[in-house]
């Protein structure tokens, strides 16, 4: 299976040469303005990977060395990651891919250049309805009217937290040039990542907290995470209209 | 922990879902990850966060 010439590419970005930080340093394959970030790879390194190991298995550390060049990259320059494990068969198949995914590729980057995504996470761990108000001391007339209240009290902070993450999501969007839902587990009413301009970073994260505080006094959290390069936004297939 | 498993799912949810895919004969493989049972992971781990 040893084939050295087998190459794993990370990301697309622009044909310049960077110091990267990284040993052993990936090598930039360049066509015109546009380069791949790549390194030699043993393509059973990834055979057998177990997508439901635990979180410090084999899957998590390998995307952790994708993410670090792609971020290394990144540092420096526009990227357009590439999709984790894309293993390509020689520097001369690098380059037939930059020839036909050219115009595709350079867009896409000239897209998210100057941009940063950043992803924003509202949870919401509603009070159970079912606990009961304490009986002691109430007749069964108090009892049903106190249940009442507390079950519309509960109904109307879970509005109010409905409407403000809704609030939320419309002002972050307006800051955003581009914006992609993620998957929301149970709890989650907003996980959104947000491709953001630099220049509008502070304005950005300033609204973040202004909201953040809001949803916290109604019992709900925000989270942020980033800044990432931008995965969430560079979806897309590469070399496919060259083939039919 | 939840934490740990939390900066794992955003790192995943990125680097093995998102990003440009190539296509056509210049490709060798993807890594062979089968992302129904990522999903699935994901969700399991949305879940454990959410009750802990």
């Amino acid at each position: 299976m040893s084939a050295p010439n087998w190459l794993c590419a990370y990301a697309i970005t622009r044909n310049r040469p960077a110091e990267l930080d990284l040993d052993p340093a990936p090598r930039l394959i360049g066509y015109r303005d546009l380069g791949v970030v790549v390194a030699e790879v043993e393509p059973a390194r990834f055979d057998g990977l177990d997508s439901l190991e635990p979180v410090d298995g084999t899957l998590a550390e390998l995307a952790r060395e994708h993410d670090a060049v792609v971020r290394a990259v990144f540092r420096h320059e526009p990227v357009l990651p590439l999709r984790f494990g894309t293993v390509l068969d020689g520097e001369g198949s690098v380059r037939r891919l930059l020839e036909v995914a050219y115009d595709q590729a350079r867009d896409c980057l000239d897209e998210v250049e100057g941009h940063r995504e950043w992803g924003v996470r509202v949870r919401y761990a509603e009070p159970a309805a079912t606990t009961r108000p304490d009986a002691a001391g109430l007749t069964g007339t108090q009892y049903l009217v106190r249940r009442r209240e507390r079950l519309k009290a509960i109904q109307q902070t879970r509005e109010q937290v409905f409407r403000t993450a809704t609030r939320l999501e419309d002002v972050l969007r307006e800051h955003a040039t581009d914006s992609a839902e993620r998957a929301r587990p149970h709890g989650v009413l907003v996980n959104t990542a947000y491709l953001v301009a630099t220049g509008r970073e502070a304005a950005f994260h300033a609204e973040v907290e202004w909201f953040a505080r809001e949803l916290r006094a109604a019992g709900a959290t925000v989270e942020t995470t980033g800044p990432w390069p931008p995965y969430s936004f560079t979806d897309l297939e590469l070399g496919a209209a060259a083939h039919g | 922990m939840a934490d740990a498993a939390e900066a794992v799912v955003d790192l995943l949810d990125r680097v093995v879902h998102r990003g440009a895919v190539v296509t056509g004969d210049v490709i060798i493989s993807l890594a062979g990850i089968d992302l129904v049972r990522l999903d699935l992971r994901l969700l399991l781990i949305g879940i454990e966060e959410s009750l802990g």
